[in-house]
């Protein structure tokens, strides 16, 4: 029943049913795909190398001997891993201090609010690059590290959007009622205000997980991050590498940029979506 | 100028310019102690092990020299202040990779790079407005909407992506543009040359082309939004109802008004563009500001690497400030309106 | 100003306005027809989405995608204005007829001072003015609406909701127009202010003997201060008439339950409001559009749609209790 009502629902929103379709096929390419592929041929001298696409190697072999197919599938589901747990431990701080600084306002609101402007002017990809360089070798990341520090940046945005949303919600009435039948502030925030800002979180969600994936590619495509994973922005650094355009392996660079597009199309969509399910454009004004 | 723009947003601004490069200087004298590593030394250690004799000399001295310029010897509050000094001298140590002082190796890029970003972000950005503003105003129109819909599409992948890919049809198989360097490599540096101009463009058309393709459709996606709401707002329809001429319809009341959120957006967005053009010149080989941090991150230079972050925060702090005070003079509520 | 005392200024006849939704057409205003003569002050009133904006809109010809005047006639003066070319009408307007909007507060360009919005329209009708004449012009406008000259150097965030509607009505009559069409110009603003606002229109409308069109939903706040009234229902026009002919001896059974509705004044009764629901506008019903709540109803209001007629002089109503014979 609900799920139907849900897919209806999608019908009219066609943003945010694209964008979960994207990221559906995504997941079922990284987790069913694993039914079809040798996890160790994600991983260099696995198998012979350089092959274009086959019957054998669908998607191609690079120049350290690994197959393509698995490295996608793999590298795909490392990526949004890292994405994810970035972004959700972001969106989580961004939560923490968004409603309580733009709820109980005063002395820390002025300080958060102050930290969140000046951390939104300094890039956060150089401010990643610096931190990255400085706290640990570069080149032996783990995947989980590369995810705390991606989320270092991550809970910036999120903070943002949600602090004003709360500001503006506190003055609706049903707040004030709230606070009249002397509702503490913390069960206003759970009870009251969470429920009705639940499709900003979901936005909040989105951008931070496409802004660490950004951000892991961008590490990733210099080399800063491990080396041995088969993750989308690694093999971005091994395409240039092994320089694969002088040699024409086409298939090495379109496969991670087709993966790549995907991904932030997904959460493009979304956010659109999602964006349009908070306050519909569609609305009339009599 | 106080009656254009007030003096209070004035100095909230300036502040805020201050504030934005005290917190960069500091990330840089902070992360690496709270690491708990002195990476400079760490690596000139390492480079006099490994290389003797005559060299090896020169790189005791060098480490003197950084003992010295960083204090080491002072407690850690001391070294804090030395560093601001020499942040404020424009002092920003030296590079013994490109065995020069920091501020040279960055001085000489910077104007690539923001030469670069200035110009492809000024292209894209009117380009992007002035589609995403049409599109708007003439819905019906198919071209413009698939145009339009295509460059969005494109805004989705990150521009050195987009990168990437012409730099593997564009250069290498077309041959249509070289791949790597500002200018034809034994040329000199001549202003007054159009032929050096020429070379210069020719060089730099590939991974401005990127940025364009990857960035013109977010300015037409905000653009297009902000302009429907607009169009449909009580103002525009009462101005109708006044008979004003389409002409002044489009720009005195309905453009000027979409300005105001879409150069908030522009200011928003200078952070992810720095972060592009970097990318996109270490794609592309491009020897800006991008790709000195590259090879500074290859040879684990990280005075060079904080050099450069530093000198492009503060070219987004100075642009992001310029813009800033330019809003008041767009829009007439900004000394009212509370800051959000 | 016009001197025709001979027949009526606007003759709106038969006027179709749809709106085209993905579920079929709205028909927001379905065959409305009314008079209207120079210098008079007429009152249009229905409930929330019977069609009183639409009809105001269609008539300063600003209907916008998905809407369409589908057909009818809107003569002012001799001349048809769903005739005319975009460019001509847009001519007419504040020339011929000027309209006052709903939402004061947000009808003003927030980043343009009130002087150069109140003149560049008149420019735009190709007014030229020395920089003295224009600042007189100006000063006399605002004066002309309670509001003091140095209003004109201000932006619109500078001014309450009530100033900003005055500047509204200045800029409405800066080129004395025939007609002004006020769709429920005070309903933003608070009661005192709204009276206040109200009483300055209705001492222009003197000076400047301009035909008003004023449009409420109240019908009593109405009937103080137009003397013809139009009642409208899910697009249709249901009775046209003087005022107070109507409060005399209401015809159509909806103006009847629209009048006995209302609040009386010294019992404090309460506003009882009319039961049942409007109909749909895509799928109105058949016969007449207001059977479905009509106490008097009958067969025949169930499958003819009655004729809007004259049934008095200058006395027209839709309704089969006066019409069938
Ligand atoms: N842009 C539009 N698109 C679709 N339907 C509309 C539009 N504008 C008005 N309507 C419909 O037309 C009818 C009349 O609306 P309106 O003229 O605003 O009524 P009123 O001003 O009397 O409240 C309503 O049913 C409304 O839903
Ligand atoms: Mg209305």
């Amino acid at each position: 029943m609900k799920l139907k009502g849900f897919l209806g629902y999608l019908r009219r929103n066609p943003a945010l049913g694209g964008g979960l379709g994207v990221l559906l096929f995504l997941l079922l390419f990284t987790t069913v795909g694993r039914l079809f592929i040798d996890p160790d041929h994600a991983y260099a001298m696995s198998v012979p190398i350089n092959r274009p696409p086959s019957a054998e190697y669908p998607f191609g072999t690079d120049s350290q001997g690994k197959d393509l197919f698995a490295g996608m599938v793999v590298g795909t589901g490392m990526t949004l891993t890292i994405g994810m747990t970035a972004g959700a431990i972001g969106l989580g701080i961004g939560a923490l201090l968004g409603f309580t600084s733009g709820y109980y306002g005063g002395v820390f609101d002025t300080i958060v609010k102050f930290i969140v402007d000046v951390l939104l002017t300094i890039p956060s990809f150089l401010l990643l690059l610096l931190i990255a360089t400085t706290l640990a070798d570069p080149s032996a990341l783990r995947p989980m590290q590369m995810a705390l520090i991606l989320s270092i940046v991550a809970w910036v945005a999120p903070t943002r959007t949600i602090r004003s949303q709360v500001l503006s919600m506190k003055e609706r009435a049903f707040v004030m009622m709230a606070k009249l039948n002397g509702m503490s502030g913390m069960e206003i925030i759970l009870k009251e205000m969470m429920p009705n800002l639940l499709p900003f979180l979901a936005i909040s969600l989105a951008g931070a997980v496409s802004g660490a994936v950004l951000g892991s590619l961008g590490l990733e495509a210099l080399g800063i991050g491990n080396r041995r994973e088969p993750t989308l922005g690694m093999m971005i650094f091994w395409v240039r590498y092994y320089a694969a355009f002088i040699r024409g392996m086409w298939w090495w660079i379109l496969e991670p940029v087709v993966a790549i597009a995907l991904v932030f199309t997904a959460f493009l969509l979304i956010s659109i979506g999602l964006d349009e399910m908070a306050n519909p454009r569609t609305r009339r004004k009599v | 100028m106080t009656r254009l723009i007030p003096l209070r947003y004035f100095l909230h601004r300036t502040l805020y310019l201050v504030a934005v490069l005290w917190v960069a200087a500091t990330l840089n004298f902070v992360l690496p102690r709270l690491a708990g590593r002195d990476p400079i030394l760490e690596r000139l250690t390492e480079l006099e092990a490994s290389i003797g004799g005559h060299r090896g000399l020169w790189v005791a001295e060098a480490i003197d020299s950084y003992r010295e310029w960083a204090g080491l010897n002072q407690p850690l509050w001391g070294q804090y202040v030395q560093y601001l000094q020499n942040m404020l001298n424009m002092d920003f140590g030296y590079s013994f990779s490109r065995n020069r002082p920091v501020w040279d190796v960055v001085s000489y890029a910077l104007p690539w790079t923001m030469g670069l970003l200035g110009t492809t972000t000024f292209i894209s950005f009117a380009l992007g407005t002035f589609a995403g503003g049409l599109s708007a105003w003439r819905r019906q129109d198919r071209l413009l909407n698939v145009s339009v819909s295509l460059l969005m599409a494109l805004a989705v992948i990150p521009p050195f992506i987009i990168g990437l890919v012409l730099a593997d049809t564009l250069a290498f198989r077309l041959k249509l543009f070289p791949i790597a360097g500002m200018f034809t490599p034994g040329r000199f540096v001549d202003l007054g040359d159009i032929e050096w101009w020429l070379d210069v463009l020719h060089h730099a058309a590939v991974p401005a082309l990127a940025l364009l393709l990857g960035t013109a459709g977010s300015w037409a996606m905000g653009m297009r939004g902000m302009m429907v709401t607009v169009l449909g707002s009580d103002f525009i329809a009462f101005a109708e109802a006044k008979g004003v001429k389409r002409l002044r319809l489009i720009l005195s009341y309905a453009i000027r008004n979409v300005m105001l959120p879409q150069t908030t957006l522009l200011a928003m967005s200078l952070g992810s563009l720095v972060s592009s053009v970097t990318l996109v010149e270490i794609m592309f080989g491009y020897p800006g500001v991008g790709s000195i941090l590259e090879s500074a991150i290859r040879a684990f230079d990280y005075n060079l690497i904080q050099g450069c972050v530093f000198f492009l925060i503060l070219s987004i702090g100075l642009a992001t400030f310029v813009l800033d005070l330019s809003y008041p003079l767009l829009d007439p509520r900004i000394s009212y309106r509370k800051q959000t | 100003m016009s001197e025709r005392q001979n027949g009526p200024l606007l003759q709106v006849r038969d006027l179709k306005v749809y709106y085209h939704v993905e579920a079929g057409a709205v028909k927001a205003v379905d065959g409305a027809s009314f008079n209207l003569r120079s210098g008079k002050k007429m009152g249009l009133v229905g409930e929330s989405g019977s069609g009183k904006s639409t009809m105001a809109l269609a008539m300063m010809r600003m209907i916008k995608e998905p809407g369409r005047i589908e057909g009818g006639q809107m003569i002012l003066d001799g001349i048809d204005l769903v005739s005319l070319s975009e460019e001509q009408m847009r001519q007419t307007r504040l020339r011929r007829l000027a309209m006052i909007p709903q939402g004061a507060m947000n009808s003003l360009n927030p980043v343009m001072r009130i002087d150069r919005q109140l003149v560049d329209g008149m420019i735009d009708h190709g007014i030229t003015f020395s920089r003295d004449e224009r600042d007189d012009r100006i000063e006399a406008l605002l004066r002309s609406v309670d509001l003091d000259p140095k209003v004109a150097k201000m932006y619109p965030h500078e001014l309450s909701g009530g100033m900003k509607q005055r500047v509204t009505v200045a800029m409405s009559i800066a080129l004395e127009p025939d007609l002004v069409i006020a769709d429920e110009p005070t309903s933003a603003l608070d009661v005192v202010i709204q009276r206040r606002v109200m009483e300055t229109i209705n001492r222009i409308q003197d000076e400047l003997g301009l035909a008003v069109i004023l449009i409420g939903h109240d019908m009593g706040l109405m009937a103080q201060s137009v003397s013809r009234l139009a009642v409208m229902y899910a697009g249709k026009m249901m009775e046209v008439g003087d005022t107070v002919d109507m409060f005399r001896e209401p015809l159509h059974p909806y103006t009847q339950l629209l009048i006995e509705s209302l609040p009386v004044l010294d019992n404090k009764g309460v506003f009882s409001g009319i039961p049942g629901i409007t109909p749909s506008l895509l799928n109105p019903p058949p016969g007449c559009v207001f059977h479905t709540r009509c106490p008097k109803a009958w067969d025949l209001c169930r499958e003819e749609i009655p004729e809007f007629a004259e049934v008095a002089p200058r006395r027209w109503v839709a309704c089969h209790l006066h019409t069938a014979s």
